[in-house]
């Protein structure tokens, strides 16, 4: 890589790490793990800066990277998730820290897939054509995918409450 | 339209330790590692394919007796600061709450990233029949925390001068779920110890109220033993 190439990689680095790592969190739910996924990220992003910097959206191309990191790491087995079935405990809707906390525990329920699109698709603002295309699955799956999502995680309910403050 | 209620759900955030430099350096070494890598194939291909016409004569001759068994491939030496803090987080774990279960195959301490030197390992466990879970990540020198919500965190103070913050996750009826501790420990052993418990609900149901009282996490990341350094 040519010497105004790494200083590119490395502004792009500083200015997002921050958002990059909150992105990892959001899916992993774990500070180390995160920031293991983003080093892995990054790592990845400077090998294949190329073909990162002419892609169309720069951000998106980092975005599905991670995506795809995270889900590679939930393959091997000593990071596999385990499904439940039930949700947590019925959480009251309140502006308080705990519902933080309810709110990263219901999304940590949702399957790791549906929860990658309830990220990408409501936290990275990716429109749904763009969350199929990094997830590799087709519109109508990320569709519904988010919907049950958005159910799941009782994000109207709070968005509600929060709007009556 | 969800961004700042998922921003407010993620509320402080821890420090990150980011290296570009080092991120850089190691990527070129890699990078050279691997042309390296391809040279010296190339170069063994080479010398096969040379060895194998140079003793492509002897090809009809009668079999070699075998050679005696090559030697097996030595395992790599397990890392004895891994070893050393899988037992020291044990021990501080059963120290800080007696009764406590540890799952098998808990406590395994792997370094912990690229750009976070240290070791981290994870826990499950039980007390008085409540699971949880433990993430402890051990690094040599000090950590920075940022605290996005000041009225979330609780300063800590340790008898040897340790300070850290802590954050505790409590329900409206105010049972504990979890807490995250950063325990500076710098002037002291040169550490910082960060515990993450969380408890979990089991499979025949009950609360997911944290196992372990916030002194006993603070007793925990206070233990001398868990050290960056032998």
């Amino acid at each position: 890589m040519k010497a105004s190439e790494e200083a590119d990689y490395r502004e792009f680095v500083v200015s997002r790490y921050d958002a990059l790592r909150r992105v990892a969190y959001l899916l992993c739910r774990d500070w180390h793990t995160a920031d293991d996924l983003v080093s892995i990220t990054l790592g990845k992003l400077y090998r294949h800066w190329h073909r990162g910097k002419d892609a169309h959206n720069l951000d998106a191309y980092v975005r599905a990277m991670l995506t795809r990191t995270w889900l590679d790491e939930l393959r091997r087995p000593w990071r596999r998730e385990v499904a439940t079935e039930s949700l947590p405990e019925a959480v009251q809707p309140a502006a308080t820290p705990t519902d933080r906390v309810a709110l990263l525990t219901l999304l940590g329920r949702l399957p790791p897939r549906q929860r990658a699109v309830v990220v990408l698709r409501h936290y990275c603002d990716l429109s749904v054509e763009e969350t199929a295309d990094l997830l590799g699955i087709s519109v109508g799956a990320v569709k519904s995918q988010s919907a049950r999502g958005l159910a799941a995680l009782r994000l109207p309910a709070i968005r509600q409450y929060a709007s009556q403050e | 339209m969800y961004q700042q209620l998922f921003d407010e759900a993620i509320g402080n955030t821890p420090p990150g330790l980011l290296d570009v430099d080092g991120l850089i350096r190691q990527q070129r070494q890699r990078r050279r590692g691997i042309r390296m890598g391809t040279l010296a194939g190339s170069a063994a291909v080479a010398l096969a394919a040379g060895s194998l016409l140079w003793a492509a004569p002897d090809l009809h001759a009668q079999p070699a007796a075998p050679s005696p068994a090559a030697p097996a491939p030595v395992p790599p030496a397990a890392d004895a600061t891994a070893l050393r803090l899988e037992a020291a987080a044990r021990h501080a774990l059963l120290t800080a709450a007696p009764g406590a279960t540890i799952d098998p195959g808990s406590f395994e301490m792997l370094p912990s990233g690229q750009l976070r030197p240290g070791y981290a390992g994870t826990a499950t466990f039980s007390v008085n029949g409540q699971p949880g879970r433990v993430s402890l990540t051990i690094t040599k020198g000090q950590l920075l925390m940022s605290c996005g919500v000041p009225s979330d965190c609780q300063p800590v103070r340790g008898p040897r001068g340790e300070t850290g913050t802590l954050i505790a996750s409590t329900r409206p009826g105010g049972d504990v779920i979890g807490c995250y501790l950063m325990l500076d420990r710098s002037a002291v052993d040169n550490t910082t110890v960060e515990i993450n418990v969380t408890g979990v609900r089991s499979a025949s149901g009950g609360t997911s109220n944290m196992p372990l009282t916030v002194d006993q996490v603070t007793r925990m990341a206070e233990d001398p033993d868990l050290r960056a350094t032998a």
